[in-house]
């Protein structure tokens, strides 16, 4: 939840929103509560910075793997009996709704059984709320997707977004093509999304 | 599968496309960036990656 917007915040407020626990030590130029202002080390603050300062939303994917001849998908898959993987929250709350995460991976296209990275996409999907609420396609104004080298951020305006069926089985899908990377990101993007381990996605408001 | 788009002809400038799509029994809505060519819209490859897009996503469960 972002910080207030305006009136009173506290240190400890900012400290929580950092990921801190409430009441410990801590100062404003500690490194995590810089990193909601995006502030180097000993620069000059004031408290009113942080209105709506937000840590983001963080979604931790333990990867699995899905491989097929024509496909492979990297990362968590809720659409699998058993899901492939899995996710940390496994539902997201923003506008006042919570959505269940369906999936989160990279696919590449496979042929002859062997990936061909060029060819990785970013997907992203969400089902629908309890009460059917379709979430905006611009709910979020960055995507800062994980890699082995620097992470990659991505915007709504570069997905491509796709909506299917309707109530709390009715889902949204944001997908950004190979296209949105450049060649060293996708080299990155295969080395982390390759169904080991876990990879984070890190969503702003 | 024929996937069929439905959209209102983009105007000049325009940077995304929105409208519905059916394949088959199964229909929804879309949105995606517009493709350009310099200052032409490119709609061949707009609907090619969003018709892909909505393949790869009826495909995902068993391809």
């Amino acid at each position: 939840m972002a910080l207030p917007s305006s009136g009173t915040i506290t240190l400890n407020e900012i400290h929580i929103e950092a990921g801190g626990t409430t009441g410990t030590l801590a100062s404003i130029n500690d490194a995590d509560i810089r990193a909601l202002i995006g502030k180097a080390d000993g620069v000059e603050m004031s408290f009113n910075e942080w209105y709506g300062a937000s840590a983001g939303i963080v979604v931790t994917v333990t990867e699995g793997s899905d491989i097929f001849a024509s496909a492979a998908y990297y990362g968590f898959r809720e659409e699998q009996t058993p899901d492939i993987g899995s996710v940390s929250p496994t539902s997201i709350t923003f506008d006042g709704k919570t959505h269940p995460v369906r999936d989160a991976y990279r696919r590449v296209n496979r042929s002859g059984g062997v990936d061909d990275d060029s060819t990785s996409a970013f997907w992203f999907i969400l089902y629908n709320a309890s009460d059917g609420t379709v979430p905006a396609d611009d709910w979020f104004s960055s995507v800062e997707v994980q890699t082995s080298g620097a992470s990659v951020t991505l915007t709504p305006a570069e997905a491509t977004i796709v909506t299917s069926g309707s109530g709390a089985t009715g889902r949204k899908e944001w997908r950004y093509f190979s296209s949105d990377f450049t060649a060293t990101e996708l080299t990155n993007f295969a080395a982390q999304w390759d169904g080991s381990g876990t990879s984070t996605v890190t969503f702003t408001e | 599968m024929t996937i069929t788009l439905n959209y209102d002809t983009p105007a000049e400038g325009q940077v995304r496309l929105a409208g519905t799509y059916e394949a088959g029994e199964i229909s929804g809505s879309f949105s995606c960036p517009i493709i350009y060519n310099g200052l032409s819209q490119d709609i061949a490859t707009t609907e090619s990656r969003t018709k892909l897009t909505i393949q790869e996503s009826l495909d995902s469960e068993n391809t």
